[in-house]
């Protein structure tokens, strides 16, 4: 290694270590990265579930509403039986579209956690301090254009050093520390502020995902067993239609039932996965966080040095 | 109405539909009073979805507003990138800012002005 480029590398490290040892400034780490890639993988897709309950259960009460329709028996002779069977038919309707009205306001509801995640990976993403880099090297090129063409022109006999790739390292360090540091701590805050609301929402999911499956359990009995029943017997015998009909709500209540679970475990899930987020982003405890952070700093000042490469090549 | 109480109402109701559905089944009952048991049932079935409905809406506007909140530290958060962009952007102005003045020094020195 060239004398200059050790005395380079080593004005970086000690420039480093200054920025976070003597202000005592906390920079992003690879680890805090991996947590929120790690949470936005976790959380995928999950938003989705919840209205999927309610608009499945639409289509059971639309059901077993015709179901018990079926029942019934009707004649010109009392014109009321048709017209309320209509009104029956009109409100199953209406019920199968208000709970599909209200799956997709759950759905609207959650899509913000969606947005959420995607904006905490935006914000830990290395673009930043990519884009530093390019621009730091554009600078240094630059900065050695000017000085070349200083010396060409009044200092021919006794030239100005090329110091463009030793100022574009030590703004991608400085730059890229000071965005390191302002990336951990907008994730800091961002995540201890939507903590309590992310708790709170995963809570209240759970409670709606908690009373469908004790709907989807009742349906059986209350909306399906009684009212086939009911059919069967003033029928005397049924069509494969209509028992295929019965089979297929059987199905879709006892798969409803399972998925409300699944979507409740997964609201603690989320909500645990946000607190372990909150957790990994809290001020550096210990030592092994503490190295963490010397290994963001080696990070940077290797992309420092590798600036500075650059810039001296052309 | 809170979710506690439309769900212990919901609890009387699926009762009450377990009960009538357990008149339902002895037999030997007559047709009117078969037919009466089993206007009660739908009745109480439609009760029982309007609750439903009910319950979820009511949790859907607790959501909502908890969501509302989250949307608006996502717009903070969002404007908070925009300035990490900055930094790089002011680098590259900077950047351009030296190559113009190269530009400008080598054309004053072609036209032998410095």
């Amino acid at each position: 290694m060239k004398r200059n480029t050790a005395v380079f590398i080593i004005y970086l490290a000690l420039m480093g270590a200054c920025f976070f040892t003597v202000t005592g400034c906390a920079v992003l780490t690879t680890s805090q990265v991996q947590e929120v890639k790690r949470f936005s993988r976790a959380t995928d897709g999950y938003t989705e579930l919840p209205g999927a309950l309610a608009r499945s259960y639409g289509v059971l009460v639309r059901d077993s509403a015709l179901l018990a329709l079926s029942r019934q028996e009707f004649s010109p002779r009392d014109p009321t039986k048709a017209a309320k069977a209509w009104e029956k038919i009109v409100q199953a309707y209406e019920d199968e579209q208000r709970l599909g009205a209200a799956g997709d306001c759950l759905d609207g509801a959650l899509a913000v956690l969606r947005k959420y995640s995607q904006i905490l990976s935006q914000l830990v993403a290395d673009d930043y301090t990519n884009a530093l880099g390019e621009s730091s090297a554009k600078l240094g090129t630059s900065l050695n254009s000017a000085i070349d063409a200083y010396n060409k022109n009044f200092r021919a006999a006794n030239p100005l050093p090329s110091v463009g790739g030793d100022i574009a390292g030590a703004i991608r360090l400085a730059g890229g520390l000071y965005i390191r540091h302002r990336q951990q701590r907008i994730l800091k805050d961002t995540v201890a502020i939507a903590n309590p609301l992310i708790q709170g929402l995963m809570g209240d999911v759970k409670m709606v995902a908690d009373q469908m499956a004790i709907n989807y359990e009742e349906y059986e009995t209350t909306h399906l067993k009684t009212p086939f029943k009911e059919v069967a017997n003033a029928a005397g015998q049924l069509t494969i239609s209509t028992i295929a009909a019965v089979y297929d709500d059987l199905s879709r209540a006892r798969a409803g039932k399972g998925f409300a679970k699944k979507v409740s475990d997964g609201a603690t899930t989320y909500a645990a996965a946000h607190q372990a987020l909150v957790d990994k982003t809290r001020q550096r405890m210990n030592l092994k966080e503490l190295i963490a952070e010397i290994q963001t700093l080696q990070t940077e000042v290797k992309a420092a040095q590798d600036i500075k490469t650059k810039v001296d090549k052309k | 109405m809170a979710n506690t109480e439309i769900r212990k109402i919901l609890q009387h109701i699926r009762s009450a539909q377990k009960e009538v559905a357990s008149a339902l089944d002895k037999p030997g009952l007559s047709k009117p009073r078969r037919e009466l048991l089993g206007d009660t049932a739908d009745s109480l079935r439609e009760l029982d979805d309007l609750l439903v409905i009910v319950d979820l809406n009511e949790s859907i506007n607790d959501l909502e507003e908890k969501s509302t909140k989250i949307q608006a530290i996502n717009e903070r958060v969002q404007k908070e990138i925009n300035d990490l962009k900055e930094v790089a952007q002011t680098v590259d102005a900077v950047a351009k800012g030296v190559d113009a003045l190269v530009k400008a020094f080598g054309i004053l020195v072609s036209a032998r002005l410095v």
